[in-house]
């Protein structure tokens, strides 16, 4: 069972557990009720009771046998009926202990006297049996039916509780299991797919960055040659701005030298005479303007 | 309202009492040497626009003034208008426009002669006459003279400019290289 399936449901096993061990409890006591009772140790001139030792008692259960072990000794203690007891007469049963001789045979069963218990002095009957002798394998019988009762009394339906859902358990395991294959399956299967085409996919990729590649080259050239053309256009523009510029600068500043110069050389070499030359000339010019038809605005001389 | 619109309104009151009284020109006159006064002479204008003279005071310093000029009541009335509102600061605007308006009258164009050495009186008659020819009014000629025109004559007559000295010639001889040197 996976641990699993212990873990869901714990009940179930515990109650069975229960119920099997309280019927092992059950059948222990009674036997050991039953066993218990012949333990108590010597006790002293407790008489050997043996099925069939006495006349009219019933037929006996286990009767006497030609060569079992102890059987050939008369031993009115039945210290001869303890395992290992010693082939020897014991008149207080202390031969019946550990380490008998080989010579005793297994003892006779019991199949149903004294059911109920052992009792000194009791011949043996249904309910009692003397002190000493074997617990009747009918209570052992009845123990095991009792068992086997609360076994099923109380286990049956636990256990196939248990029982059931351990298949479904197992049966979803399984399924997962299948799912989890056949997952597994496709996905086998499509890597296979792939690897069979991933010669083609290389080339198709291959194939691909080299046509980007081609491109990007064409347009990486075609933008440079635009943008060089572009260069050079503005730096002509440029070049004739700054031509222009230098030419206006120079055609000024020689303007200017001249005018300076001409302006030095007039206000050392201009005289009186100079001056009313000038102012006569002006005079006829605002003569010559005003036969015109009147003077004008900003009239030069 | 700018100084020169409500210097006009001034020199227009002016120009009417001066009309109905009939000393336009004197008024005319008499305006026009107060603003050379006032402009010429820092003190003056100090006196007469600081606050820490009292109007009283201001307006005793105009009254001597009047008195010593011998100035027409018209033009003492006038500045002291304009003392006790605190207009003085007008009076070249309202000495200007009073003369235009004066000179209009008259039928007069005033033609601002510019010269760079003196010139004779007779020059400057026969410039005025001919000025006159042309505009068909009579031209007062105001000369003065302006060294830095190096040589010839600019005479400024109304909103027109007549100009024949050698600095603009060298201001027109630089126009042409540079359009020499552009072409």
């Amino acid at each position: 069972m996976s641990a699993r399936g212990d873990r869901a449901r714990p009940g179930a096993p515990r109650r069975l557990a229960g119920a099997i061990a309280a019927a092992l409890a059950l059948s222990a006591g009674g036997a050991g009720l039953a066993w218990a009772q012949p333990a108590h140790g010597p006790e002293p001139a407790r008489p050997a009771v043996r099925p069939g030792a006495r006349p009219g008692q019933p037929p006996p259960a286990m009767p006497p046998r030609p060569g079992r072990p102890g059987a050939g000794h008369d031993d009115p203690h039945g210290g001869a009926a303890r395992p290992g007891a010693g082939g020897h007469a014991d008149p207080h049963g202390s031969a019946a202990q550990a380490g008998g001789g080989a010579h005793h045979g297994p003892e006779p069963i019991n199949w149903a006297y004294g059911l109920l218990g052992e009792r000194d002095g009791v011949a043996p009957s249904l309910l009692y049996r003397p002190a000493g002798m074997p617990v009747p394998l009918l209570a052992n019988v009845i123990n095991f039916g009792l068992l086997a009762l609360l076994g099923v009394r109380f286990g049956r339906k636990p256990l196939a509780e248990g029982l059931v859902k351990r298949r479904e358990t197992l049966m979803r395991e399984m399924d997962e299991a299948a799912r989890l294959k056949r997952e597994a399956e496709a996905r086998l299967q499509t890597y296979k797919k792939r690897l069979e085409k991933v010669d083609d996919e290389i080339e198709r990729i291959k194939s691909d960055y080299a046509a980007q590649a081609k491109r990007d080259r064409e347009r990486i050239v075609r933008e440079a040659e635009e943008k060089r053309e572009r260069m050079r256009r503005d730096a002509d523009f440029l070049l004739q701005q700054e031509r222009k510029a230098a030419v206006e600068r120079l055609t000024e500043r020689t303007a200017d030298e001249a005018v300076r110069r001409a302006e030095a050389l007039l206000r050392a070499g201009v005289g009186d005479d100079d001056q009313q030359r000038l102012a006569d000339e002006y005079l006829r010019d605002v003569t010559r303007l005003g036969g015109g038809g009147g003077v004008r605005a900003g009239g030069a001389a | 309202m700018s100084l020169e619109t409500i210097a006009a309104r001034y020199a227009e009151a002016v120009y009417e009492l001066g009309i109905d009284g009939g000393n336009l020109p004197k008024l005319a006159q008499e305006f026009g040497a107060l603003a050379e006064a006032y402009r010429g002479v820092p003190d003056l204008r100090a006196a007469l626009e600081s606050p820490l003279v009292d109007e009283r005071s201001r307006q005793g310093v105009l009254a001597d003034l009047g008195d010593r000029l011998g100035l027409d009541p018209v033009t003492r009335n006038t500045l002291g208008l304009l003392a006790a509102r605190h207009r003085l600061v007008l009076l070249p605007h309202i000495a200007r426009a009073l003369g235009r308006l004066s000179d209009q009258r008259a039928g007069v164009e005033r033609a601002q002669v510019t010269s760079a050495a003196p010139l004779p009186v007779a020059f400057l008659e026969r410039l005025a006459g001919e000025l006159s020819r042309s505009t068909s009014k009579k031209v007062v000629v105001e000369h003065r003279v302006d060294p830095s025109l190096i040589g010839g004559i600019v005479t400024r007559i109304g909103d027109q400019v007549i100009d024949g000295s050698v600095r603009s010639r060298l201001h027109t001889l630089r126009r042409g290289l540079l359009a020499g040197g552009a072409g």
